[in-house]
């Protein structure tokens, strides 16, 4: 494992762009914060990676580099919830909650240069496997060829559900292993079992797979045996998740989705699972269909069809930038543009959810990442 | 769309479980056909909140209950296919109930052929449509359609244990069946002997009380009476044997795929075994048999007459919107029809879809007629049940209204014919 985090982290370390202590302001942008509404012509103030201001009337700093953007719109850069950009193909050695997805990470991957120029600044990458398959990782494309940063490399745990006797027997014992541990307040608990711990005290969120509603009920049968918990659970929902809308929603579940419209089984009657589940009340997200360069940019074509089909647009703007960061705890740091946050941020010729609007710059950390340095 | 409309209130009816007030549904003015307790005319049947309340000519009805008009249509309880495959579980190792699908799709199908209740059994991979099903994994269960919802979907597992190798397998096979059964009668006299010396105060201190545990477990269950098992027995030959088998040990027993039991029904008879029973099947006689052969459109009647108890199956044990129609799970009442074709009287053709398949699943006790007490799983039909021109109207599982044809996706577009 380690050579590989050492060298990631090497290399996050390494120096920072000449320009970063460089006061950059975007002026005469029109501004869809997400987190705090939108500003239709307003500035933004980037200052050593960070957004220092944001509004319709702030002061330019004396000395900033001012940069014209009148007639673009600023968008927060993405957070990509279900990535597996820079993990190898094929089943892994070895799975279990001790395991890191970092660890397997290709170091020397450029694939996240490539995603961010297509709006995704923020990843969660995925542990491969089934089962307990391991903990994930929050990357970061650090601009340039240098390998990605990363901003935590123990994020999240990731389950990814499975029908049957033995898998639901193995989930459930491992939890009620680390429940033994948490109430005899062990000091010292094995690797395995501490992450699953941090779980069950709400200290490590879970990305949990389902591939049918079906193992969703057969999860929260387990689960529900740990009510005295408090576990944050995220659930990466299939397709015809609105099958189960009302339990979603009456859980207030946190919900991953994929943009698609499903079809009403045996019709071609389009279903928007989406929608169906924020009117039941659940918290959606979005994930890119895939980590193509297609999957990735046509997500916000995406996005607006099932505005069309009846979704909120807050939702749907939400949904690719604040709501995944909340999901994944980083919403300190990334999700929307507001002061003290990274300066992730993408500079759109028009409305994101427009097929008219082209992306024409992308910042990562207040450097530009798109058209580049 | 108004479908999924109501599928989500009935969800949301049934999530949270806080001090709920009971729901009370009542269906007003059908032919309540209760199948144990005969045919009320005009009646009324009422269900709180999962089981049945109150039938009778005219019932007081408690004050919020949802009233829904069964005017012209006869109620009956819900249909039970004592043999399903591919439906309601999704292909996994294991436990039925950790398979559980209440999504599948087939359920939806199942209720509207008016099946409430069907007896599964584990997948253990392989089998097709065409060819022939591979012996079950592990013993089965009985699920019903309670179609988004996991509570109250298992009824019962496990509810039957295969004894395919008794016919089926090699002779050393046969002998472990009957080696295993020989040890499980052992385990279970020891288990007695226990009980008649506890009860005598005669046990030696700290004596445990013996356990069967392993492979032995479900056979001591199978000759206490709490398993059935089931024997694929179509011919002379395999009935013979499957019946030696059951009056050596003196099991319940279900026969199945049984088509030359009408050459022995009599034989059937004083084994007490079941059989599974499908009127429509068709197998010539060999040319040169010695004895009387094949299959016959009367071996349903012949088995009433020596006593025999048997539920009715379709050619093919599924359900789906592929193939051949009117051969599967979705017209499961006909086969009564068929039945009836070969001189069954129409009692015992409807008591064999209810009552009959529920206690050769061994859940008689929750299902299978309409009694005050009994599970809330009713069917609404808009005619005879072994008319070929009926439809059924309305399907209630565990008291929930899961089917209503004015709104399938399947039926609605279906006008009645009369």
């Amino acid at each position: 494992m380690s050579a590989a985090l050492l060298l990631v982290l090497a290399l996050s370390q390494a120096a920072p762009a000449a320009d970063d202590d460089e006061c950059v302001v975007l002026t005469n942008v029109c501004i869809l914060t997400v987190g705090k509404g939108d500003i239709e012509t307003g500035t933004i103030v980037i200052h050593g990676g960070k957004i220092v201001a944001v509004g319709a009337d702030v002061p330019v700093p004396a000395g900033a580099r001012v940069l014209d953007r009148k007639g673009m719109t600023a968008f927060p850069g993405l957070v990509h919830a279900l990535s597996r950009l820079g993990m190898p193909e094929g089943p892994p050695d070895a799975t279990g909650a001790s395991q890191l997805a970092l660890d397997d990470l290709n170091p020397l991957s450029d694939a996240l240069g490539p995603a961010a120029r297509c709006g995704v600044t923020t990843f969660a990458i995925q542990p491969s496997g089934v089962g307990i398959a391991g903990r994930g990782a929050i990357l970061k494309s650090s601009g340039g060829a240098r390998g990605p940063q990363v901003v935590e490399k123990s994020a999240f745990l990731r389950i990814v559900l499975q029908t049957g006797t033995a898998p639901k027997d193995a989930l459930r014992q491992a939890l009620e292993g680390a429940r033994k541990a948490f109430d005899a307040d062990r000091k010292k608990v094995d690797e395995k079992t501490l992450p699953l711990l941090l779980f069950l005290k709400g200290e490590l969120p879970a990305i949990v797979e389902a591939g049918t509603p079906a193992e969703l009920l057969h999860f929260w049968q387990v689960l529900d045996a740990f009510s005295d918990c408090s576990p944050r659970v995220v659930i990466a929902a299939p397709l015809d998740a609105y099958k189960v809308a009302g339990a979603l929603g009456s859980r207030k579940s946190r919900v991953i989705l994929r943009p698609y419209l499903a079809l009403a089984p045996f019709t071609r009657e389009r279903i928007n699972n989406a929608a169906e589940l924020e009117r039941a009340g659940a918290q959606v997200a979005f994930a890119p269909i895939s980590d193509s360069p297609e999957g990735l940019q046509g997500i916000f074509f995406r996005m607006g069809e099932l505005v069309k089909y009846g979704l909120s647009r807050e939702t749907a703007l939400r949904g690719l930038t604040l709501s995944p960061a909340e999901m994944l705890g980083i919403d300190k740091r990334v999700g929307s543009i507001e002061a003290g946050k990274d300066a992730d941020l993408i500079l759109f010729s028009g409305d994101p959810l427009s097929p008219q609007a082209r992306i024409r710059e992308v910042y990562i950390d207040g450097r530009p990442v798109l058209p580049g340095e | 769309m108004s479908a999924l409309l109501i599928l989500s209130v009935l969800l949301a009816q049934a999530a949270p479980k806080e001090e709920k007030k009971p729901v009370y549904t009542a269906l007003v003015g059908g032919d309540v056909h209760t199948v144990t307790q005969g045919v009320l005319k005009g009646g009324t049947i009422v269900f709180k909140d999962d089981k049945i309340f109150k039938i009778g000519p005219a019932v007081d009805l408690p004050e919020g209950t949802v009233k829904i008009s069964a005017a012209g249509k006869r109620v009956l309880p819900g249909f039970i296919a004592a043999l399903a495959r591919n439906l309601g579980t999704s292909p996994a190792p294991g436990k039925i109930a950790d398979a559980l699908d209440p999504f599948s799709e087939s359920i939806k199908l199942a209720l509207a052929g008016g099946i409430t209740s069907a007896y599964v059994e584990p997948s253990s991979g392989g089998g097709g449509v065409f060819g022939g099903a591979p012996p079950p994994a592990g013993p089965g269960a009985v699920i019903k359609m309670s179609y988004g919802t996991l509570d109250g979907m298992l009824l019962a597992e496990p509810s039957g244990i295969s004894l395919a190798a008794w016919i089926s397998g090699s002779p050393s096979e046969r002998y472990e069946v009957r080696e295993t059964l020989t040890k499980a009668r052992a385990a279970l006299e020891k288990e007695h002997d226990y009980e008649k010396r506890r009860t005598e105060n005669k046990l030696k201190p700290d004596e445990k009380p013996p356990r069967a545990g392993g492979p032995l477990e479900n056979y001591v269950k199978l000759l206490k009476g709490e398993l059935i098992a089931r024997i694929p027995a179509a011919h002379a030959e395999d009935l013979r044997r499957a019946l030696d088998l059951i009056n050596e040990f003196r099991f319940k027993a279900v026969l199945t795929d049984v088509v030359e039991g009408w050459t022995m029904a009599e034989e059937i008879g004083r084994a007490r075994a079941y059989c599974l029973v499908e009127p429509r099947g068709k197998e010539h006689a060999p040319r040169n048999s010695a004895h009387p052969a094949g299959s016959s459109i009367e071996q349903a009647a012949i088995l009433r007459k020596s006593g025999v108890k048997f539920a009715l199956l379709p050619p093919n044990a599924t359900v789906g919107t592929g193939g051949t129609a009117g051969r599967d799970l979705l017209t499961l009442f006909l086969e009564g029809a068929f039945a009836i074709r070969g001189g069954l009287d129409e009692v015992t053709a409807l008591e064999s879809i209810t009552i009959t398949a529920a206690e050769i699943c061994g859940v008689e006790s929750r299902v299978g007629s309409l009694e005050e007490g009994k599970d809330a799983d009713v069917v609404v039909l808009d005619g005879d049940p072994f008319d070929y021109r009926t439809f059924v109207d309305l399907t209630f599982v565990n008291g929930r209204l899961l089917y209503e044809k004015s709104k399938s996706p399947y039926y609605s577009h279906l006008k009645s014919p009369r």
